[in-house]
């Protein structure tokens, strides 16, 4: 008896959704307002007919006489459900615009020879050392348009909302480099000594010259090999792209992406890093980057331990040649009974070698 | 483990002859000689060394000799007697032999004897008392095993040389280092560089003008 009231009241709630959205159908046919065809885009339709839409061919106007021309045979075909259409108008112009028309692609990748690369400017260096620690984009040039400054900087920000390696990013001209003198833990008022932080210096244009810079803690605990592999990630990535923005684009996403996968590698756990932000280490023990050490060294390690090893043998084998030239070895004396009456010899021994 | 030169069997420390085969050094003075003999460095009796092996040959010996001063090696190329093994050979002329340095005469005590008969091809090895107790039993045999893959393909420079090397090696680990000086005493303070000086010659007389 229960049951059979549930089925009915179960019918009875089916039955009244079934007619409440036939009548929403209605009022939405209703509302909805025929498209209207103008001559001019019946003109176009019948000098193009394969670039028009379709949808099915339920829009088509009445009376056309093209329609016959463009339905197919067999309307059952895989062809007719998706019919051949001019893709150009749903294309950003740039996109299907000829090669030679567009930009110069090549000069992307034409790198700066090492001749004319120069240093950046102390007045460049200062503004960098000054700039707002809150603003992880450091543009003292100004190489970036507004539009894409604040596009990346946006993305820093969300970057270091939520992530454990706040990531600066240091942007230089494209024939510039940072002088050997110059300490990037002054970048963005010594901002970067607290806490775990990265800094990228970009080169605009020339991605392949990017360097990293790590704080200690995150340097020393993070493998080499790891290290190594997340540069090379970022360049790979980055010369994907021939476009300038673009290339630091895709160059900060992967980075970010490489920095949040590093966080898992890093031993302090996130309670133990507030309480040091909170009370902060002496100076000493701080773990800023004192003395940054680019990850690009971390490559150099196996060729400068062969070479260490082979300056180690040189000098071994040096030592030891002068040690059989200039030493002399002298030989304990102990007695021996004689034998078969020798007086200095007792004996030997022989061999046939045939 | 010592062994007798002749049959090889086992000796006993201090034995005056072998038990086996009744070896003993005045038996060989019956064949070879019991006077004493001037025994040069290198000895090449059978002509198999060219002037360059000789020469390579001397500068081994030099090498080894100056890193221990103690040592004198003697390394004879020749046939042999038939009766006389390689290691009797050795034994006789570490025995009979007096062997003479810049420095004087050595004692054979610390002297090394290389017996190679290229004809019958055999090796022999002969070391004095106070070398002998420098290295471990069968070491001999240790060397001349070496020195026979380079004595099979009769390079003989380059099997005297590892027999050498693979000596130099054991000494040094058993000696001492120190740095090599200079000998008081090396330096000559009599005149003529110590060489002997011949007799004056008679003087010639002037022949007369009735020879003529």
């Amino acid at each position: 008896m229960k049951s059979a009231f549930h089925h009915g009241l179960v019918l009875g709630l089916v039955g009244f959704a079934c007619a409440a959205s036939a009548l929403l159908a209605q009022d939405d046919d209703e509302g909805l307002p025929l498209p209207s065809w103008s001559e001019e885009d019946l003109r176009a339709m019948r000098e193009q007919p394969q670039a028009a839409p379709l949808l099915n061919n339920l829009l088509w106007p009445e009376n056309v006489e093209f329609l016959a021309e463009t339905e197919p045979a067999s309307a059952d075909t895989p062809d007719a459900r998706q019919p051949a259409a001019d893709l150009s108008r749903f294309l950003p112009p740039h996109l299907i615009a000829s090669p030679g028309a567009g930009r110069s692609l090549p000069s992307a990748f034409i790198p700066t020879s090492a001749a004319s690369l120069r240093d950046v400017s102390a007045a460049f260096l200062a503004d960098a050392a000054g700039w707002p620690p809150e603003r992880h984009l450091i543009d003292p040039n100004g190489e970036l348009s507004e539009t894409m400054e604040g596009d990346f900087a946006r993305f820093l920000e969300f970057h270091a909302r939520d992530a454990r390696v706040r990531l600066h990013v240091l942007l230089l001209g494209r024939d510039e480099r940072l002088p050997g003198a110059a300490s990037p833990v002054m970048v963005a008022q010594g901002s970067l000594q607290h806490g775990n932080a990265c800094l990228a210096v970009v080169p605009r244009g020339e991605p392949w010259r990017l360097r990293l810079f790590l704080s200690r803690h995150v340097h020393e605990t993070a493998p080499p090999a790891e290290l190594a592999e997340m540069l090379e990630d970022c360049v790979r990535d980055a010369m994907l792209a021939t476009d300038e923005d673009e290339q630091i684009h895709r160059l900060l996403v992967r980075l970010s992406i490489r920095l949040f996968w590093l966080e898992r590698l890093l031993t302090k756990p996130a309670a133990v890093k507030e309480a040091i932000v909170r009370n902060p280490e002496p100076l000493s023990e701080v773990t800023v980057l004192p003395d940054p050490v680019p990850i690009i060294e971390t490559r150099m390690t196996v060729p400068l331990a062969a070479g260490l090893a082979a300056l180690l043998g040189l000098i071994f084998w040096r030592w030891r040649r002068y040690k059989l030239r200039h030493y002399v070895w002298t030989l304990p004396e102990r007695e021996v009974a004689p034998r078969l009456g020798g007086a200095h010899c007792g004996g030997g021994t022989w061999i046939d070698y045939r | 483990m010592l062994i007798c030169p002749r049959c090889r069997s086992p000796l006993r420390l201090g034995g005056a002859c072998c038990d086996r085969c009744g070896c003993h050094l005045g038996r060989l003075q019956q064949m070879l000689g019991d006077q004493q003999v001037k025994v040069e460095r290198l000895i090449d009796h059978a002509r198999c060394l060219a002037l360059k092996d000789f020469q390579r040959l001397e500068h081994c010996l030099d090498e080894f000799e100056r890193r221990f001063p103690q040592i004198h090696a003697i390394v004879f190329l020749g046939g042999l007697l038939s009766g006389v093994s390689a290691a009797e050979a050795g034994f006789w002329l570490l025995n009979q032999g007096v062997c003479t340095r810049p420095s004087g005469t050595m004692p054979n005590r610390w002297g090394l004897a290389v017996i190679i008969d290229p004809v019958e091809r055999r090796a022999g090895l002969a070391m004095g008392y106070a070398l002998e107790a420098c290295l471990p039993a069968g070491f001999g045999s240790e060397m001349l095993q070496r020195a026979a893959v380079h004595l099979a393909h009769d390079e003989h420079v380059r099997a005297v040389d590892a027999l050498l090397a693979c000596l130099d090696r054991k000494l040094r680990s058993q000696g001492s280092a120190r740095r090599r000086t200079v000998p008081p005493g090396t330096q000559r303070t009599d005149p003529h560089l110590g060489l002997e000086v011949l007799p004056e010659a008679a003087p010639v007389p002037a022949q007369s003008p009735q020879h003529r």
